[in-house]
């Protein structure tokens, strides 16, 4: 009732909140491909050559070694996928499978273990990932599967929405019992808009962390390790922010997703019990040489924003919602790039992301109970939401939430709790016209 | 309550505290099934969910290999694959023949003999055809309109003048895709009429070393007006919204993909079921989807075929429908790039020469003369499919090769060389 007056009160002052759209940062593309496409300024035949060198990179069905083209072989030891499309379909999100009879396609697994003295480690037998498969003579580490619990929700005017709760559970696990273990289910995000968010400086994201906030939302930085510089900063990608940057974030997933070695990740990704994997040669070190992952780097800058469908009147009132029900406290509309980007057109922007890349508590029912660096299991990042509304379109199956249990945006929404309760409450106390409104805005972006 | 809902309620005990695992409980293990291809990931992954959704008590796994490094990993790794499945005849041919693949049941295979010249199914039967793509020309409709010319229908369009480095032309000998295309182009016409075609296009090409989806790439982006590629790539790219129509010229190279089972197939049962899955209806009917956009090679499923959809068993059988084997096109595309694709820049400039020594109207009989040097082809027929070159070709004799393609290039040079010097003469002289 409280949050329902709060957002009746809050009326008053709401207003239609829709960003220009940058033409030299975005895509008109609105199809399939709207993911794809480079920043028109990337047209130049040197930036053109290393655009399409990553996308073949990124597109690539990595192998074992061996064979007469190595460049992309060095697949597993132990791997989940063997390209990056593969859980980004279309440069787009991943999904979750809809029961344990489906095996996961577009989503891992993350381990780790609590010691003695409450320190965070990877499972001292399968690792920080859980890796389904294995090359031939390396045993997978076994199967992950999800199950759900269903659970209604009454919103206001008697709308009812069915939520699934997902349950994860292993079987076929080749390397002996996973007692105890954290665990995480994270499904692919977008990756288009990346060199931007790679751009955004910590003083940028402490302002976001110190800017006033009505009560009951907070929002901080984690702090995670850069391989690179040897120290710890403010992380910026991930679902809870645990990855310092784009590079190590490429790396990090090549070498927890494919198996494949770069020189932030010079190790194979087995752990020191699993002794065929360990004695499995590499024919190459690293596996990813350093001009591939400044290929795949740029090429994953260089991915343009989908512009945001026409403002309506009808998609006007329903970004005037979304601020109203203090979403755009966390989805914040604009932040401003720095100038540290290879790309010059990304430096120096103001761009409209609606994230504040901080993390926040999100509530039980998403907590994972598995802390990342500083964040605990309740927190997570917030999600950029550009080009969401497009989703769908990209691919059919696209998932939401980090474990990709909410089907459509509105099951997303009705997700939230702990920071963004009264964000939910004041979407549930809405009337099934003003939700409408509000889902259309964010289709529209 | 079944032992699967009562496992779960155990679990939904157990999982209470979040993300906090308290045990692992095994389930029954799904039997894998080794698959070998070297297909895309989109193509793979449409295919593991329809068949895991099929048949739940298989799981796919997937050992991803170039065509040219897979039969050497069959080979040296019995025992370890399943099912081959991939678009490279010329290593079914190459299994079947080593003994290491067993008898498909006739009953799977619902695809003719052959089509249009193409041999789908092995008269053995230890492979079949699952898909075939198609080779065709694919064109930005606004470019030709804005240029006031016609859409091209037949190969020979591609000669036109006003498509000079308009032309997105894959290398055939390096592009595993366009690997039948020199012979396409050939087909139904004489060794002199084809020769003379190919050199023309060879001024207006831009020529691509890679493949993929490189081709339209170009084509949208305005770089080329024309490009030919496989059906499915400008398919795909339509399908996603780009301003692009494909044309299928009369003569189609089409490209068919196979499934075999290995003869040491380990899981056996499993193999056979993904076999037959890429035949029957349901594998069939998946290469519509988008992601996909092959052609089906079960006449039968073009019922359900989306609107629009090309049928290749709808086009007429032409007079001239003999497609040549694997060494045959490996030979053309060889030949073709010695002595046409690597002297392209000699030869446009040659083009422009006599086009301004006939400006000058300097002594037209010897230009013409020269022009028609230029357009026929260096070698006889007869003389390009001699049993040596087939050896040369089918062998590991890698050295004999670029020898004798080394010496394709240098005849090809000596008679530019020679054009390129009486041309000089003739421009030279008062």
């Amino acid at each position: 009732m409280r949050a329902a007056f709060f957002c009746i009160a809050m009326l008053s002052w709401a207003c239609a909140a829709i960003a220009e759209p940058d033409t030299t940062l975005t895509t008109p593309h609105r199809s399939a491909e709207a993911y794809t496409q480079p920043y028109a300024s990337v047209s130049d035949p040197a930036s053109r050559q290393t655009f399409q060198a990553g996308r073949t990179l990124f597109r690539q069905v990595w192998t074992i070694d061996g064979g007469e083209d190595d460049r992309f072989s060095g697949l597993g030891p132990l791997y989940s996928r063997f390209s990056c499309i593969a859980c980004h379909p279309g440069n787009g999100r991943g999904f979750a499978p809809d029961g344990p009879t489906q095996s996961m396609k577009a989503m891992l697994v993350r381990l780790s273990v609590q010691d003695t003295q409450q320190r965070i480690l990877p499972h001292p037998v399968y690792g920080d990932q859980l890796n389904e498969f294995g090359i031939p003579g390396v045993i997978g580490e076994g199967i992950a599967q999800l199950e759900y619990q269903t659970m209604p929700v009454t919103l206001a005017g008697g709308e009812e929405v069915i939520l699934r709760q997902p349950q994860l559970r292993f079987s076929e696990l080749a390397y002996g019992p996973l007692d105890n273990v954290l665990t995480s289910a994270r499904i692919a995000p977008a990756v288009f808009g990346l060199g931007l968010l790679d751009n955004i400086p910590e003083e940028e994201i402490l302002r976001q962390a110190q800017r006033r906030k009505p009560a009951g939302i907070r929002g901080r930085p984690n702090m995670v390790w850069d391989i690179a510089q040897q120290k710890m900063v403010i992380g910026k990608f991930g679902w809870k922010a645990n990855v310092p940057n784009l590079r190590q974030q490429i790396a990090s997933a090549f070498h927890g997703d494919l198996g494949i070695t770069s020189r932030l990740f010079a190790a194979p990704n087995c752990t020191v019990t699993q002794t065929t994997c360990l004695a499995t040669p590499a024919i190459k070190s690293p596996e990813l040489t350093d001009q591939q992952l400044d290929e795949i780097q740029f090429y994953l800058a260089a991915l343009a924003i989908p512009q945001p469908a026409a403002p309506t009147p009808a998609t006007q009132r329903g970004a005037a919602l979304f601020k109203q029900a203090q979403c755009m406290e966390c989805h914040t509309d604009q932040l401003r790039t720095g100038q540290q980007s290879g790309i010059a057109l990304l430096n120096q922007r103001t761009i409209h992301p609606y994230t504040d890349l901080l993390l926040h508590d999100m509530g039980e029912g998403l907590a994972d109970n598995r802390p990342d660096f500083s964040a605990t299991g309740r927190e997570w990042r917030t999600p950029p939401l550009w080009g969401i509304g497009l989703a769908k379109k990209v691919h059919p199956e696209a998932g939401f939430l980090h474990d990709g249990r909410a089907r459509t945006l509105q099951e997303a929404i009705l997700w939230h709790d702990g920071e963004a309760s009264t964000a939910k409450e004041c979407f549930k106390n809405f009337s099934r016209e003003e939700r409408s409104l509000l889902l259309l805005f964010l289709e529209s972006l | 309550m079944t032992s699967r809902h009562i496992l779960a309620s155990i679990f939904n005990k157990l999982l209470l505290g979040g993300g906090l695992l308290l045990a692992s409980l095994a389930t029954t293990a799904a039997e894998k099934v080794v698959v070998m291809t070297s297909y895309p990931q989109e193509m793979i992954s449409q295919f593991e969910t329809a068949f895991e959704a099929q048949f739940p008590q298989y799981r796919l796994e997937v050992l991803w290999k170039q065509s040219s490094d897979a039969l050497t990993y069959l080979n040296q790794h019995p025992g370890e694959v399943d099912v081959y499945w991939t678009p490279s005849r010329q290593n079914f041919v190459q299994l079947a023949k080593q003994g290491a693949l067993q008898k498909l049941d006739a009953a799977w295979i619902k695809s003719p003999t052959n089509l249009h010249g193409t041999l789908l199914n092995d008269p053995q039967g230890y492979y079949a055809t699952t898909e075939i793509a198609g080779l065709g020309m694919v064109i930005a409709p606004v470019a030709f309109d804005n240029a006031k010319l016609a859409y091209p229908e037949d190969w020979q369009d591609l000669t036109q003048p006003a498509l000079q480095g308009q032309v997105a032309f894959p290398l055939p000998a390096r592009i595993g895709f366009a690997s039948g295309l020199i012979d396409a182009m050939l087909r139904g016409k004489s060794w002199s009429e084809g020769w003379t075609m190919l050199t023309r296009m060879t001024l207006n090409a831009h020529f691509i070393e890679n493949g993929s989806t490189f081709i339209t790439d170009e084509v949208s982006a305005g770089r080329a007006m024309v490009g030919i590629t496989m059906d499915f790539f400008a398919a795909s790219a339509i399908a996603k919204g780009a301003a692009l129509q494909y044309i299928y010229p009369p003569v189609v190279a089409y490209s068919p993909a196979h499934v075999a089972l290995l003869k040491q197939a380990p899981h056996e049962e499993a193999a056979r079921a993904f076999a037959q899955f890429t035949l029957s209806p349901v594998g069939q009917e998946l290469l519509f989807t988008p992601d996909i956009r092959k052609l089906p090679v079960d006449p039968a499923v073009y019922a359900q075929r989306p609107a629009g959809y090309f049928n290749p068993y709808a086009t007429p059988a032409r007079p001239d429908e003999k497609v040549r084997d694997v060494t045959e096109q490996n030979i053309l595309n060889a030949y073709f790039e010695a002595t046409l694709v690597k002297h392209q820049a000699l030869l446009q400039s040659l083009f422009v020469n006599l086009a301004f020594a006939r400006h000058l109207n300097r002594d037209t009989a010897n230009i013409n003369a020269l022009e028609q040097q230029l357009l026929q082809p260096l070698l006889p027929e007869q003389q390009l499919f001699t049993a040596e070159n087939t050896v040369r070709f089918q062998s590991g004799l890698a050295d004999d090769r670029k020898a004798l393609i080394q010496q394709w290039s240098e005849l090809a040079k000596a008679r530019y060389q020679s054009v390129a010097n009486t041309l000089q003469t003739i421009l030279t002289s008062p």
